[in-house]
């Protein structure tokens, strides 16, 4: 049996702001980064409950999705799926079914086993996941941002809230409906090496925005998947989808794919715009 | 460039700033005296001037005329002060306004439409009402007045005059200090729980006096019959920055004063705490001591969910430090704004160290002060107070609010002497409560 891993008190922050009916929550550090949501026109005790609803989503999904967790479904299938065939729940077949498809559709760039993608099997029918070779390890970690916000983006719709800002630490960001005094939401997109240049301004309506890029204090932690080496280059992408996982697997991908594949590439999945910036 | 000095751009700019927009209702909650200040409302009075006449001239009178020289819609016709050492100096940086040693002969002259009286406490309620009796746009130092008896009787004579007064509250015009209540306002550090205010110094507050027999005229702040010490000098800002914040009136105070290290034959207490007691049971502490500076001054607003230090311009939260993008988007929209905030780039690593960074009120640099000045420090919003003056001259239109936040924070640094020289619980006092009071 799996024990359950001690509840451990996040820093949670949230105030409703009741001249603007605005709701605000956000948690210092979950999967890696801070996240943030906004939203508007409901009365404090209805957002109360619907980010009670979102916060307890997120706790969830940081447990389930961290392999570094060893009570999660992830480090299980980590430390076993090379012995046999291990039988999955609902979610992962449905995370590391599409992670296949995703794997496909990026030319093998985007992949969650960080270069040994093709080391998985894939049991359709039993719906079991079994690794090839022990050191296969899956790592959720740039898949999770995209996941948990479509998911977010569900419950707000539920709970029909048009007008949504959510932030997972920059750099995955959906923006529903509109700002309460504007017809989009506005973002300034910053040169992550030098904080005083604007590279580009977007508006966003019922879009997401995916972020990959190096920063001054955080380079290589983008993994060439084919070379097996950490990017170092100057550079940046950012892409606009209605889909928050697509966004996200199309800027990381485009962070390593060669020039010549980028428009194969981006053909094959639902995106609006994508920019790739040399800093 | 001509027509760019006609107007102020310091105010402009400062309003702007503030982010008002013509015919905006952006901030008018927090600062209500500000209404009259627009673009707009500057562009009107372009070309015009207001003929100012200064009461007395010491270091805090030379002050004002040093912001006075830079602002283009006024222009000093008159010089007071029976002191001639500092009447010469003043005049020697205005050399062609007229000079008197007796306040109620400048206030005689047609030629001056406003005053600005800088002088010790005692003089301010007897300088106000003549002010105001001659038909004179007025602005006074602050505090008030050096009683309770003498703040009533401005504030009555002030409503029923139809000219200007102002007090020199200059944290109602600083911009750090609005954009910081306005957060405060808005929610961002919770609700309010407590707050502390000090104001430290290691100076003997005394200047330097030229023979014996001037001692009670230039060392007025040690005097009773003269002043009201520390608390109408330094706390009467700091009380009136915590009732903006909690948009409230304390309703007692408790207190002890004493003269512990300067024993030189002044009256006033060297040493001072007092404790405010808002209705819902929050206390504003005010501490002041002048033989140690090493706390500085500073008003710490303590919320349940963060501190605002308002002199620092900076805040804190409890535990978590949002995505800064995300608080220039949530005090937009309170503020009924639409722009672009700087949010999409690379995932961020949060930090967890225990000591927080601190977040800014002002992007880019912030002026702060230490506190230690007797004068004034620079960009603290006097000048933008004096400027604001001037154009209230030119226009006749009174400011939202100003008498009545100095009529309060005087009110308690009165009652907090009180306190303190009677060792009791001074309550405000029923018959000096204004309508404008709230507890």
């Amino acid at each position: 049996m799996r024990r359950h891993a001690p509840f451990k008190m996040k820093p949670v922050y949230s105030h409703y702001y009741e001249n603007s009916c605005l709701f605000h929550g956000s948690i210092l550090n979950i999967m890696g980064t801070g996240f943030d949501i906004i939203f508007i026109g409901k009365s404090k005790s209805d957002a109360t409950k619907i980010w009670d609803q979102i916060s307890s989503l997120l706790e969830l999904l940081h447990a389930r999705l961290n392999r570094f967790d060893e009570s999660s479904e992830i480090a299980f299938v980590n430390l076993n799926a090379h012995k046999q065939a291990i039988k999955t729940s609902d979610y992962l077949w449905e995370i590391l079914s599409d992670n296949q498809q995703y794997f496909e559709q990026t030319n093998g760039i985007f992949d969650i086993t960080l270069g040994n993608f093709s080391q998985i099997e894939l049991n359709e029918t039993e719906k079991t996941v079994f690794f090839r070779s022990g050191n296969t390890k899956i790592d959720l970690g740039g898949y999770a941002k995209g996941y948990a916000i479509e998911k977010i983006k569900k419950i707000l719709i539920n709970n029909n809230i048009r007008d949504a800002f959510v932030d997972f630490g920059n750099s995955s960001v959906l923006a529903m409906g509109k700002h309460p005094h504007g017809d989009s939401w506005k973002l300034i997109i910053k040169n992550p090496f030098d904080q005083n240049i604007i590279l580009n301004e977007e508006e966003l309506s019922n879009k997401n925005i995916s972020t990959s890029g190096n920063m001054l204090t955080h380079t290589m932690h983008i993994k060439n998947t084919r070379t097996g080496k950490f990017n170092d280059e100057r550079k940046m992408v950012t892409v606009i989808s209605d889909n928050a996982i697509e966004a996200e697997v199309i800027s990381t991908s485009l962070m390593i794919a060669q020039p010549d594949e980028v428009d194969s590439i981006i053909q094959r999945f639902d995106i609006d715009k994508y920019k790739i910036y040399y800093l | 460039m001509k027509e760019e000095k006609q107007v102020d751009l310091g105010l402009r700019q400062f309003i702007k700033n503030l982010g008002y927009i013509a015919g905006g209702t952006a901030m008018l909650g927090t600062t209500p005296w500000l209404q009259s200040f627009t673009t707009d409302a500057l562009k009107e009075i372009k070309g015009e001037k207001a003929r100012i006449g200064l009461i007395r001239t010491g270091s805090r009178g030379v002050y004002h005329i040093h912001n006075l020289l830079t602002i283009p819609h006024a222009e000093i016709i008159a010089l007071c002060d029976d002191y001639e050492p500092n009447l010469k100096a003043a005049s020697e940086l205005c050399p062609n306004a007229k000079k008197y040693t007796d306040y109620r002969k400048l206030l005689e002259s047609n030629e001056i439409d406003g005053v600005i009286i800088s002088t010790p406490l005692h003089w301010h309620a007897p300088m106000v009402l003549d002010a105001l009796a001659a038909g004179k746009h007025t602005f006074c130092e602050k505090s008030m007045a050096l009683t309770m008896q003498e703040c009533k009787s401005v504030y009555d004579t002030y409503l029923t005059s139809d000219k200007v007064l102002y007090f020199g509250m200059q944290r109602l015009f600083d911009e750090k200090y609005i954009k910081a209540i306005q957060m405060i306002h808005s929610g961002i550090i919770g609700d309010i729980v407590g707050i502390r205010c000090h104001w430290f110094r290691n100076h003997d507050w005394r200047r330097p006096v030229p023979s014996s027999e001037l001692e009670r005229k230039i060392n007025w702040r040690l005097y009773r019959e003269s002043s009201a010490g520390l608390t109408t000098e330094l706390a009467t800002h700091q009380l009136e920055v915590s009732n903006w914040s909690m948009k409230k009136i304390p309703e007692s105070v408790v207190g002890l004063g004493d003269i512990t290290f300067w024993k030189d034959g002044r009256e006033v207490y060297d040493s001072v705490s007092l404790t405010y007691r808002y209705r819902s049971g929050v206390k504003t502490t005010y501490e002041s001591l002048i033989a140690n500076r090493f706390n500085g001054m500073e008003e710490q607003i303590l919320g349940h969910k963060g501190t605002m230090e308002l002199a620092k311009g900076e805040y804190f939260f409890e535990e978590v430090a949002p995505a800064p993008g995300i608080l220039q988007l949530i005090h937009d929209i309170e503020l009924k704004l639409f722009s672009a905030v700087p949010i999409a780039g690379p995932s961020w690593i949060p930090e967890t160290a225990k000591r927080q960074k601190p977040n800014y009120v002002m992007n880019g640099f912030t002026h702060t002060t230490s506190g230690s000045s007797m004068i004034g420090a620079d960009k603290d919003g006097s000048d933008h107070l004096i400027s604001a003056f001037c154009q209230a001259v030119i226009t006749g239109e009174k400011a939202k609010n100003i008498v009545e936040e100095c009529y309060a924070s005087t009110m308690l640094c009165l009652m907090g002497n009180q306190a303190m020289a009677e060792q009791r619980k001074i309550d405000f006092p029923q018959e000096y409560i204004i309508p404008y009071l709230k507890f």
